[in-house]
């Protein structure tokens, strides 16, 4: 790819944390000595007819009927929403009464290969849904990042005449978000206006972030050896990292060394089981809720949870639901949310506290599943944190040496508005604490963290900036080692497909902007053909070297992703000897080619994410 | 208020530049020029005190001259009229600025001049069912119902208010502390009452700490629709 990539010359380092629930930009402006970084005020909708700045915009998008709201009510700032679709608030408002017509958590739906994430599949309603409107994961996500840029524009961008396409956008993904997911981004950033952004890993951003508020006092608070767990915890995924301080000619350096799964469970889940809760009790007496009063109550408990989860919190927070017609008073209904309540369904129920050996319950089809997303079926937080630090645990003892201890992150940095409640923070510290004292090794300590609201968005500008020299950068590269499979050379049995093996194509840990051949991948392709092959991936075996050859899939290890598929173009059906190669390229997707003898015969393995021929 | 000043000032040249033509009816036309001017000026205004254009005019249809005048009337006009176009009006509504830079309340283009305050009622009405609160019948309702209903609209109201405005006291420390009121105090900030004697400063018992809305972030009204609504009827389809 040419162009220009990191390093730019570009006079704004934009970051956009593109959120399940909350999307933020943040920027810096390079002309500036300081390199402060601002929050951009997004304007949005907030009701029919009113227009307010907000730093967050929810990433809702809701898709009126023709005549749900007047199209004027609708206007933005900078003229008519596309298709009078609208994003931000308003839609996230609309999002419990209607939620046919308001696509949410678009983000998890990216990373989903079940299904075709550029078809027209959101709002999710299951099979043979209505023939109401639909739009695709991509175009959902891309919405997001369009009113972001359009915002920007009106705004910063017009002010300063500098449009936002212009300027080096860095745009955060799940550190679980796969080769293809990634892309996909790629993808709604593009549609969006975007044609040339870079990806971060969040937690990465959510470090950053540390690193511009600690400022010069971050190597007086780690030291080489240490392992800092990063915890992100936000509204509705769970995304886990380790990076180690080591060092590089005598100055700290930092290397992300795991990432754990995609893991869909976040504290949208958290507030609907205490609404659940209170929606009993009320029910027990005879009162029953409607969706709107749900909404309302949901909202209660997500602030009476962070009341009653404060240092000094309140035993019991009074929660009122009122009526929705016009007499609020004769329709209101009254509860209460106790703190003993809280202890049991949100510490207990979500981090309970667990040895350090236990994994994730990991059955598949759990009640959830017909809503089509992957939803964790364990909703432990505190097991998965176990699964995956003893699933990482070769990563921190090769990177501690042989003499640690215990191969337990040192230093804990959390992110994500879930840990905004301090009894949330304790009680991951507690149990922390607890493995740790059970091998005798020293607690973690806990990084003070940025604004976790933001800190992701500004820790992606500052990355920007240190990509321009000014800071210090992660070391990580890829998150995941790939393999391809290939049809083993065995005689076929009847009635057994042939076995697969996979082949190693791009190994854990590889920095962007970096182009390796495989070795041992020849293969002979048919001119004017399609082919397809199998994907995998794997969080886990780090040691795999490009051209290895695994005989088994072990599905504990590798992941299957959505499959490959390329074409030579022609007519001939001559077989042509073709070898791998694969890019990490300087924006952070994978790409990878088959490449001919010849020079210049190259062709790409697109990932099969719509159906041959579809739209886009 | 200086935001409609150059409007304001072109209007009154143009005016006074037809009126200034009007009048001097014997004038060839390329010697109202410049040097003219502040002569015409002078005569303009007593023109405009004995009956003003109207008065022009006749005097320059009896004199025939009118066809002549059209064009240098014309062109102050058009050149007036290009001025107010390309004149600034006011501080631009910069949506999405940073909010460091953000300073005062933004000047919005409403349809209404109340457009905005009548958006935060309705905000307030949605958030907090204010305007339901405030015309309902507390009579029908016991202590107890008043109670836990207000409890909720108490904290949405707040959060839908800290949302909006950033409210500060004036004066800090708690009602019936005794404060020194300076002698350069500003009377808009501080209201003195009782008996003061003399000049200040003054010594007195704090009664109320004052508030100030020191940031303000009002909805903006979409352009063209209607702000008077504060909330539409709703009629479920299907429900019961």
């Amino acid at each position: 790819m040419s162009g220009r990539t990191g390093g730019g010359d570009a006079r704004f380092v934009v970051g956009i944390d593109l959120g399940t629930t909350n999307s933020v930009l943040a920027y810096s402006d390079t002309r500036e000595e300081s390199a402060a970084v601002r929050l951009l005020d997004v304007p949005q909708l907030t009701a029919a007819g009113s227009v307010e700045e907000r730093t967050q915009l929810p990433s809702f998008l809701f898709l009126p009927r023709r005549d749900e709201m007047p199209a004027k009510a609708l206007r933005l700032p900078w003229g008519p929403a596309a298709g009078g679709r609208v994003v931000g608030t308003l839609a996230a408002k609309r999002a419990a009464e209607a939620p046919d017509r308001v696509v949410s958590s678009a983000k998890s739906w990216l990373c989903n290969a079940k299904v075709d994430r550029s078809e027209a599949i959101l709002p999710w309603v299951g099979e043979g849904g209505g023939d109401a409107e639909r739009v695709s994961p991509v175009e959902a996500s891309s919405a997001y990042i369009a009113h972001l840029r359009e915002a920007w524009d009106a705004g910063v961008g017009k002010a300063e005449k500098a449009p936002l396409a212009e300027q080096d956008v860095y745009l955060t993904v799940p550190a679980s978000f796969d080769a293809a997911a990634r892309e996909l981004t790629v993808e709604a950033a593009a549609k969006a206006g975007l044609e040339r952004v870079h990806l971060l890993e969040e937690p990465q951003a959510a470090v950053y972030a540390w690193l511009e508020q600690t400022g010069d006092d971050w190597r007086e608070q780690v030291a080489v050896g240490d392992v800092l767990l990063v915890c992100d915890v936000g509204g509705g995924t769970t995304d886990l990292s380790l990076v180690l301080v080591d060092q590089d000619d005598g100055e700290l350096a930092l290397t992300r060394v795991a990432v754990g799964n995609h893991i869909l469970l976040g504290g949208d889940n958290m507030d609907l089981a205490l609404a659940f809760a209170v929606r009993s009790t009320l029910a027990k007496d005879g009162k029953k809720l409607d969706a709107w009063q749900l909404r309302g109550l949901v909202q209660s408990c997500r602030e009476a949870k962070e009341r009653l989860l404060a240092a000094d919190g309140a035993d019991a927070v009074p929660i009122s639901i009122l009526g929705r017609g016009k007499k609020l008073i004769g329709g209101a209904l009254r509860s209460e949310l106790t703190r003993a309540q809280v202890d049991q369904l949100l510490l207990d129920g979500f981090f309970p506290k667990v040895k350090a050996d236990v994994r994730a319950a990991q059955e598949e089809g759990a009640g959830l599943s017909e809503i089509g997303l992957p939803f964790a079926s364990d909703p432990a937080i505190t097991r998965h944190l176990a699964d995956f630090l003893g699933t990482h645990q070769g990563a921190v003892e090769a990177a501690q040496g042989k003499d640690a201890a215990a191969p337990l992150p040192t230093a804990l940095l959390f992110n994500g508005g879930v840990m905004a409640a301090e009894g949330i923070r304790e009680r991951v510290e507690q149990v922390l604490g607890g493995w740790a004292k059970a091998v005798k090794a020293p607690a973690p300590r806990v990084l003070t963290g940025a604004d976790l609201a933001h800190a992701v968005a500004r820790g992606a500008a500052c990355y920007g900036l240190a990509r321009r020299g000014s800071g210090v950068r992660i070391r990580g590269g890829t998150a995941r080692s790939y393999y391809v499979g290939v049809a083993s050379a065995m005689p076929a049995v009847p009635g057994h497909a042939a076995p697969v093996k996979g082949l190693c194509v791009v190994p854990f840990g590889i920095e962007e902007g970096t182009e390796l051949e495989v070795p041992g991948s020849q293969f002979g392709l048919l001119v004017g053909e399609a082919a397809e092959f199998r994907f995998f991936a794997s969080t886990t075996r780090n040691e795999d070297a490009p051209g290895q050859v695994l005989d088994e899939l072990d599905t504990e290890e590798l992941e299957e992703l959505a499959p490959l598929h390329v074409e030579l173009e022609g007519e001939s059906r001559d077989r042509v000897p073709v070898r791998l190669t694969a890019h990490v390229t300087e924006i952070g997707t994978l790409e990878l080619f088959f490449v001919g003898k010849s020079d210049g015969e190259r062709w790409r393995l697109e990932f099969t994410v719509r159906e041959p021929g579809g739209r886009g | 208020m200086e935001a409609v000043s150059p409007r304001r000032t072109g209007i009154y040249v143009t005016a006074l530049l037809l009126v200034a033509l009007a009048a001097g009816s014997g004038f060839s036309l390329y010697e109202v020029a410049a040097p003219a001017l502040a002569e015409a000026l002078t005569g303009a205004r007593a023109a405009l005190a004995e009956g003003g254009v109207a008065e022009g005019f006749r005097a320059a249809r009896d004199e025939g001259i009118l066809p002549w005048l059209l064009v240098p009337t014309l062109g102050p006009i058009l050149v007036a009229a290009l001025l107010l176009l390309v004149a600034p009006r006011g501080r631009t509504v910069v949506p999405g600025q940073a909010t460091e830079e953000t300073d005062g309340p933004e000047e919005a283009e409403a349809p209404l001049p109340a457009a905005a305050g009548l958006r935060l009622l309705a905000a307030l009405q949605e958030e907090a069912r204010l305007v339901d609160f405030v015309r309902e019948d507390l009579d029908e309702y016991s202590d107890e119902q008043v109670g836990a209903a207000v409890r909720g609209i108490h904290a949405s109201l707040r959060k839908a208010v800290d949302e909006r405005l950033t409210l500060e006291t004036i004066l800090e420390g708690e009602d019936g502390d005794p404060v020194e009121v300076p002698a350069d105090f500003e009377p808009a900030l501080i209201r003195v009452t009782g008996n003061p004697e003399g000049e200040p400063p003054y010594k007195g018992v704090l009664r109320h700490g004052g508030w100030r809305a020191s940031d303000v972030r009002l909805p903006v009204p979409t352009p063209g629709s209607d702000p008077t609504i504060l909330a539409p009827a709703e009629v479920e389809v299907g429900g019961e």
